[in-house]
């Protein structure tokens, strides 16, 4: 777990190139405690490439990523998961045998350091349960608990993605694109639920959507071409020529 | 976890409702001895064997989808060890004489850690190939090991006596084995019921998604891979004592494949399916591999319609029948006795097909031709003689195919229904593949 | 020296028979993620049909027979039987192949007996092509060198510069992309794998009269094909050339190695680990067991082989 006051997350110089294709360079970017970022960019920008960097799906070829004090480039997801990040996807992927309840039973689990248990007894598998329960209650999924996974509707399912992703306990959680295939209202309701699931974390997403940007970021960074062109508030980057130019004349997506 | 059916309103009759036949079945095969024939009874001790190895078998293929297709290395391995410890204790050690398959077990939990980790380095077809790669390079190694592991003369040894048990009477070693076998299935069903089972269910649905939930699933998958290739080794184990012999045969790919069928005959999906297709083929082949040398090649074609037809099994289709039968949705006989109608002239129609190809192929055949001055001598199938080449013969063949076809169209179209739904239940979760 | 010579050349006469029938089973796999387990069944059969039709027919006649009755065979059971499976998803097409190549064991055993047949190089063949110091080098192993070769070259020539081969080449990469374009990728797909299965028959008939033409042929060479697929990576004929080229030719060195392991142990300075009766075994005795090693060794260093960039 990171600790303190200093930034959650600093990527240095951070670069990754697929081949010769060089897809981010020279990224620089600093989250402090509690901040929401919202990464945006035209499509082919980099934004994935980024996320997958920082969730740990890729190493990247050069710089250095820093989760609180430690460097966190090329570590395995399951150890990254340990020390305090957690990221949801954008294709949802929620274990459909499984009931909602234990979806998050296992992420509760997790974070208990319950990864090899053959038996469930003792008072830490009672916290589980409880805390498992509780993070259901708060997420007003109650009803939901005894379904199959399987059986749960899309905007359902992904906001089981997001409690698992927040059940881990994570200081920093990533999103991919939270709101990818949802009509108009169901994305206005997921804004509320995000916003309530990670009140007072520190949280980094990918999101093209920018109603939900705006709903749900307190900053802004703007990639484009691979580098990030401009970081501030919402209404800052609203107004920022660059930004504009770099959506194609002004039209915001 | 199941959908709930209406007619199980409370967990406690569901769960006796599931118990009561268990405990029948455990009371009958415990009574068992007192009324069989000692045939029937040895053929039980391989029944209980073949379905302890097919349980750890479908640990890492029902539990955490992974298909192995070398799995006979570490029900052999487990059968070496326990040989070689049996040796001991007739040397003088003191290791105890019922806890025997355990030393095949452990043995083999500890190969299959190392294999483990190469094969659960990859998934889908990669880990399949694995698993088989690996399997060639023990059998390579184990076959030119004559000292260790006694060559094709194999190694024997004899159950010596423990306390009061002498071990020596097929009562004792049926009783053993079944116990073993019962302890080993038992484990299984409280470790796919632990949180680590669920861990392992996991993994088999969305294996990125546990990795980022702070889960080590190389190391997990390693680990079910070597519990099950140790349940696999008491198997194996059950067999050396058993047999009082093991030899490197054991480590050929038959074995492998054994166990593979029976696991799809009888269902991975189910908790006890693979009892069910353990049982099944291995009475059928004691009895019935007497009768004909094809019998692989009938197991293999069954093998197959199962495949095609019934992907989950035979206990997936009794799983299905019994749902049916408690809901109120009426009985379809006729499509039923047509389906069992079309199957039986079909499977008629083969047997005769390749009993008659069998015969007519022999060497012996030839010479018989030759001697008696008859083209096409007559060939005996089903205890009656066929003349092979008569118009009779083969129009009969020819007849029972279009029978069969005829009564099993309908099937078929019900079939593509079926798959077309099972495939849109499959669509969303990704396969294991490339 | 010579005997390096003649080791290196039979080496990679092997290997590339090895990669012959490498070569449509990667192609097959890459394209439809299909693991066909029956693939080397079909060499098997290749040398059976070759060996069948020979005798009325001739040698060459024979090779022509095998390769196009291979080839059908695979068109069918692509057509007949995978597809009703895809829908199930890879794991049942898996086990539909499995099925098929336990099948075809089975079936071969049923009509030939499980000894080997009698299927040798025709008399007209056996002569030495030429002699390297002392040792003789067999006409025989020459043309299935060459038949590898020109194999090879035909398949990559047709990938390279066919509007096939394009399209066959790109659905390797995105198989869901060239169908989006409007490519008939299932017919495609059927045709690759007929082609594949007759490539494997090819190397079956030219293999099985070198080679013993016995029921265990497909068992033999399909686990180290699936060797040469995992370390050469997905898809990739390079790949699985390379892989199949250093397979051949380490193996036919270690035949060669009179060493034993007791040496080894020795020269690596653990003389006193006595592994009972391990160190009088001689390396060229299990020359087999070392693709298996090299398969673990490449799935430690590099896991998606040597070419594979899609893991």
């Amino acid at each position: 777990m990171t600790s303190g006051q200093g930034p959650v997350l600093v990527l240095e110089d951070v670069a990754k190139r697929f081949g010769p294709i060089e897809v981010l360079t020279g990224i620089n970017l600093t989250l402090s405690r509690g901040e929401k970022r919202a990464l945006i960019g035209p499509n082919g920008a980099g934004k994935s490439t980024l996320f997958n960097l920082v969730s740990g799906r890729f190493a990247p070829s050069s710089g250095v990523i820093r989760l609180g004090e430690k460097r966190i480039d090329g570590m395995p997801a399951h150890q990254l998961n340990r020390m305090g990040l957690s990221r949801s996807f954008q294709i949802t992927q929620v274990f459909g045998g499984m009931s909602l309840y234990e979806n998050i039973y296992m992420a509760v689990m997790s974070r208990h350091g319950k990864r090899w248990s053959l038996l469930r007894s003792g008072r830490v598998w009672r916290d589980i349960a409880e805390q498992t329960r509780e993070l259901i209650d708060y997420a007003q999924l109650t009803s939901l608990a005894d379904r199959q996974a399987s059986t749960l509707a899309y905007s359902e399912q992904r906001a089981l993605e997001i409690c698992m992703t927040v059940a881990t306990g994570p200081d920093l959680i990533l999103l991919d694109e939270p709101t990818s295939g949802m009509s108009r209202v169901e994305a206005a309701n997921m804004v509320a639920f995000i916003g309530r699931m990670t009140e007072g974390r520190t949280l980094l997403m990918v999101e093209h959507d920018m109603d939900v940007v705006f709903g749900l970021a307190d900053t802004i960074s703007v990639l484009s071409q691979g580098q990030i062109l401009a970081t501030g508030t919402p209404a800052a980057i609203r107004d920022d020529p660059r930004v504009q130019d770099a959506y194609l004349g002004g039209s915001a997506h | 976890m199941d959908p709930k059916d209406k007619a199980t309103h409370s967990p406690a009759r569901a769960a006796l409702l599931r118990l009561v036949p268990l405990a029948l079945l455990l009371g009958a095969l415990v009574a068992l001895p007192r009324f069989s024939d000692m045939a029937f009874l040895n053929a039980m001790v391989l029944v209980c064997i073949a379905a302890l190895y097919a349980m750890g078998y479908n640990l890492l293929w029902g539990q955490a989808g992974l298909i192995s297709f070398g799995h006979a290395t570490y029900f052999a391995f487990g059968a070496s060890c326990t040989i070689m410890t049996m040796a001991a204790i007739e040397r003088g050690s003191s290791f105890p004489t019922p806890l025997l398959p355990l030393a095949g077990g452990a043995a083999s939990f500890l190969m299959g850690l190392v294999a483990g980790w190469f094969a659960t380095i990859r998934t889908g077809v990669y880990f399949a190939m694995i698993t088989v790669a690996i399997t060639e390079l023990v059998r390579a190694i184990v076959q030119r090991w004559d000292t260790m592991f006694g060559g094709e003369a194999g190694i024997t040894s004899i159950r010596m006596a423990w306390g009061p048990i002498g071990f020596q009477k097929l009562i004792d070693v049926y009783y053993f084995t079944l116990a073993w076998t019962v302890i080993g299935i038992l484990l299984l069903w409280f470790l796919q019921r632990s949180p680590l089972g669920t861990v392992i269910r996991g993994i088999r649905e969305q294996e990125e998604r546990v990795r980022f939930l702070g889960y080590d699933t190389h190391a997990l998958k390693t680990l079910v891979f070597a519990i099950s290739a140790g349940v696999s080794g008491m198997a194996g184990g059950l067999l050396a004592f058993t047999n009082e012999s093991t030899n490197v045969a054991l480590y050929e790919g038959a074995y492998s494949t054994t166990v593979l069928i029976n696991t799809v005959i009888g269902g991975a999906g189910v908790f006890l399916g693979p009892v069910v297709g353990a049982t099944l083929t291995t009475l059928f082949g004691y009895y019935v591999a007497n009768l004909t040398y094809y019998w692989l090649l009938y197991m293999g074609l069954l093998f197959m319609v199962i495949v095609v037809c019934a992907p989950r099994g035979i206990s997936g289709l009794g799983v299905d029948a019994f749902r049916r039968l408690r809901s109120d949705a009426p009985v379809p006989w006729g499509r039923i006795v047509r389906q069992a109608a079309g199957w039986l002239a079909m499977a008629l129609g083969c047997i005769m097909t390749i009993e008659l190809i069998g015969a007519v192929v022999q060497p012996s055949y030839g010479a018989l031709a030759r001697s008696s001055g008859v083209a096409w001598p007559p060939v005996r199938v089903f205890g009656i003689s066929w003349m092979p080449a008569s118009p009779l013969t083969l129009g009969g063949i020819a007849l029972l195919f279009s029978f069969g076809a005829l009564m099993l169209r309908d099937g078929v179209v019900t079939a593509r229904r079926n798959v077309a739904k099972l495939a849109e239940a499959i669509a969303g979760k990704p396969e294991p593949g490339p | 020296m010579d005997a390096f010579l003649v080791a290196l050349l039979n080496g990679l006469v092997y290997g590339l028979l090895v990669f012959m029938v490498s070569a449509g089973l990667t192609l097959v796999f890459g394209m439809m993620g299909v693991l066909n387990f029956a693939h080397a069944s079909f060499y098997m059969l290749g040398a059976y049909a070759a060996f069948l039709s020979g005798r009325y027919i001739g040698f060459w006649g024979g090779l022509i027979v095998a390769t196009l009755a291979v080839g059908l065979v695979g068109l069918f059971s692509e057509r007949l039987l995978l597809r009703k499976v895809r829908s199930f998803g890879h794991t049942q097409e898996l086990l539909l192949t499995y099925g098929l190549f336990f099948v075809l064991e089975e079936l071969v055993k049923l009509l030939f007996g499980p000894t080997p047949v009698a299927y040798r190089v025709p008399d007209e063949l056996r002569f030495t092509a030429f002699t390297i110091g002392n040792s003789q080098f067999p006409f025989f192993r020459l043309l299935m060198g060459a038949t590898a070769l020109l194999m090879f070259f035909g398949t990559y020539a047709a990938l390279r510069f066919t509007r096939i081969g394009l399209i066959v080449r790109a659905a390797v990469e995105r198989p869901q992309m060239v169908s989006a374009l409007g490519h008939n990728v299932p017919i495609v797909f059927s045709g690759l794998f007929a082609v594949g299965s007759a490539l494997a028959g090819l190397a079956g008939a030219v293999a099985g009269m070198y080679y013993p033409t016995s029921p265990a042929m497909a068992h033999e060479l399909g686990s180290i094909v699936f060797v040469v697929v995992v370390i050469g990576g997905l898809g990739s004929l390079n790949g699985a050339l390379a892989a199949s080229l250093l397979i051949g030719v380490m193996t036919s060195f270690a035949v060669g190695v009179e060493s034993t392991f007791g040496d080894l142990f020795r020269a690596l300075g653990l003389g006193g680990l006595a592994l009972p009766g391990l160190e009088a075994v001689q390396f060229s005795s299990i020359a087999g067991v070392l693709p298996y090693a090299l398969m673990l060794l490449v799935l430690l260093w590099r896991p998606a082989g040597f070419a594979g960039n899609r893991a």
